[in-house]
């Protein structure tokens, strides 16, 4: 493969494929060994796509390589270590206080299961229709709407005794 | 797409740059690392044939044969028929019976002597040294040695002598006769201070036969000749004397010869240890040692092959079959013979086989366990 074409390749899809598989993994680094093992494996294997085609690879690899990662005995010891061994973070009230609304947002995201929390990314931060993200989860679609129904009443809860200052004009 | 981004990922730019230089550099790298396969496919052929070279016995015993091999680089290897023993003392001499023997056609002595840089002694009248022919027969680990005599008038001395493990005449199992069981005189005497020469003369008609290798040139093959002789038997300096002879001759002058003989004579200094049947059961292991590296390799390189775009699952299940059905035979049936061979001994291999051999199973029962069962 071209050495212009890779370098076309990646400028275009790269900042999607990180988000994406910052979604699953919640750290850009592992993010960015994920897009880089994507990429590597997609040049190698030399294939040939054209348009659109491309992009829906490229994405299904990342979210393959990254539920992979969560399987992975590295990332089951990872969580174990953080439960068990990690000590308890106290953060003190000020400092709460200090966390701003983005923050509260991220940190609600990404308290949702998996299967609740990539439907919601893809929806409202990637602006994908159910459609789309039932192609690219393979999952039908109607399976796409319950969980988005179901993620979006959880972080209704979770997000509902935040008074809004910085983002209560933000259309989410 | 929606206007809103998480806040971690709304400038990405650096970890992209970090992306595009990876992918970049290890492009590159990775298309050097299919060398690496070939690189080691390479070098563990190049290892197994070394190793194999290394414990092969076949050459370990050409390597040790190669120095000692003067004797039967004089000979020419023909075919024969029957074996040798002294009937007069077969108490003695009744495991020569039981041997198959390879056999070398006669050369001259002077041949032989100057070949093998040794001196033949005198002998003792009518013989003459001149007339004598020399025959090699191997039983598959030791050579042994025949001189021949003859003179005008049909008589005869021949002297074999050939290579025992163990001394067959201490133990006194002959009757203490002065006599043989035809009446023939029977004589001991101390050829040493430990060791008895039997000596036993023709006086009557009758007598034991007296058996010696003869050349048959119609046939191109070696025979065995038997007839009536004199005979000397003895065992000294781990070889076995038969010494027979026919004519007029002193027998004092004789018995003088022999004993000198058997005491002097340089040939008992020559290697005789000829493992032509280790050799050839060996050169049958290497062939076997390099049948079965070759049906490894190809196992497992056919598994690779088949299995390289497979799904982790199929190559777990693939090599956990591999393992149980044809790594584990073949690698411990070929360790364990390598190491038996190291050894030395075929007991250690067949232990080395019976801890192998349950122990890869296992290996692949286990990798065949997990192709089953863990989610991929």
């Amino acid at each position: 493969m071209d050495e212009e074409i890779i370098d076309e390749l990646m400028k275009k899809h790269n900042a999607i494929l990180l988000r994406i598989a910052y979604y699953y993994t919640k750290n850009l680094h592992t993010a960015e060994d994920i897009v880089q093992d994507v990429f590597i494996k997609y040049f190698q294997k030399k294939r040939s796509l054209q348009g659109d085609a491309v992009e829906k690879y490229l994405m299904k690899m990342t979210v393959n390589k990254a539920k992979d990662h969560l399987k992975s005995w590295h990332y089951q010891k990872l969580r174990f270590q953080e439960k068990w061994f990690a000590g308890k973070k106290v953060m003190p009230v000020d400092q709460l206080v200090l966390q701003d609304e983005e923050d509260m947002i991220s940190a609600a995201i990404f308290s949702l299961p998996v299967k609740q929390r990539e439907v919601i990314a893809y929806y409202y931060l990637e602006g994908f229709n159910t459609k789309q993200v039932a192609q690219l989860l393979n999952i039908p679609d109607s399976t796409v709407k319950s969980r988005l129904v179901k993620g979006r009443n959880e972080l209704k809860q979770k997000l509902e005794m935040v008074e809004w200052e910085v983002l209560k004009n933000e259309p989410l | 797409m929606s206007p809103y981004k998480l806040k971690e990922l709304r400038n990405t730019e650096k970890h992209e740059q970090a992306v595009f230089q990876h992918v970049k550099k290890n492009l590159n790298a990775r298309k050097n690392k299919k060398l690496i396969p070939v690189f080691v496919s390479i070098m563990s052929v190049a290892i197994m044939v070394f190793l194999l070279l290394q414990f092969s016995p076949a050459r370990t015993n050409t390597q040790h044969a190669a120095s000692d091999v003067r004797i039967l680089e004089v000979f020419e290897q023909i075919g024969g028929d029957g074996v040798v023993t002294s009937e007069a003392f077969k108490e003695f001499d009744n495991h020569r019976n039981y041997v198959d023997l390879y056999y070398f056609k006669p050369v001259t002595l002077n041949h032989f002597t100057f070949a093998n840089d040794v001196t033949f002694p005198e002998l003792p009248a009518p013989y003459q040294k001149n007339t004598g022919e020399v025959i090699a027969v191997n039983d598959g680990m030791q050579t042994g040695l025949q001189f021949h005599f003859k003179n005008k008038y049909g008589n005869f001395l021949n002297i074999s002598m050939s290579k025992y493990f163990m001394d067959n005449v201490h133990d006194e199992n002959l009757e203490m006769d002065e006599t043989d069981s035809f009446g023939n005189k029977l004589t001991r005497q101390s050829l040493t201070d430990d060791t008895l020469l039997y000596h036993l003369q023709q006086t009557t008609d009758s007598g034991y036969v007296f058996s010696y290798f003869h050349y048959n040139e119609s046939t191109n093959k070696i025979n065995v000749t038997a007839t009536r002789a004199n005979e000397f038997y003895t065992y000294y300096n781990g070889f076995i004397y038969q010494i027979g002879y026919t004519g007029d001759v002193n027998t004092e002058e004789m018995t003088n010869f022999v004993k000198q003989f058997i005491l002097t004579n340089e040939m008992q200094y020559l290697p005789m240890e000829h493992p032509l049947i280790e050799t050839k059961r060996f050169r049958s292991g290497e062939i076997a040692i390099f049948t079965a590296s070759c049906l490894l390799l190809l196992g497992v390189g056919l598994t690779a092959f088949f299995t390289r775009h497979a799904k982790l699952k199929t190559k777990w299940l693939a090599w956990g079959v591999v393992t149980m059905l044809v790594i584990t035979p073949l690698l411990s049936w070929l360790l364990s013979f390598i190491y038996g061979i190291y050894e030395g001994d075929g007991f250690a291999a067949i232990g080395m086989l019976m801890l192998l051999l349950p122990l890869f199973f296992l290996v692949g029962l286990i990798v065949l366990i997990v192709g089953l069962f863990k989610k991929f």
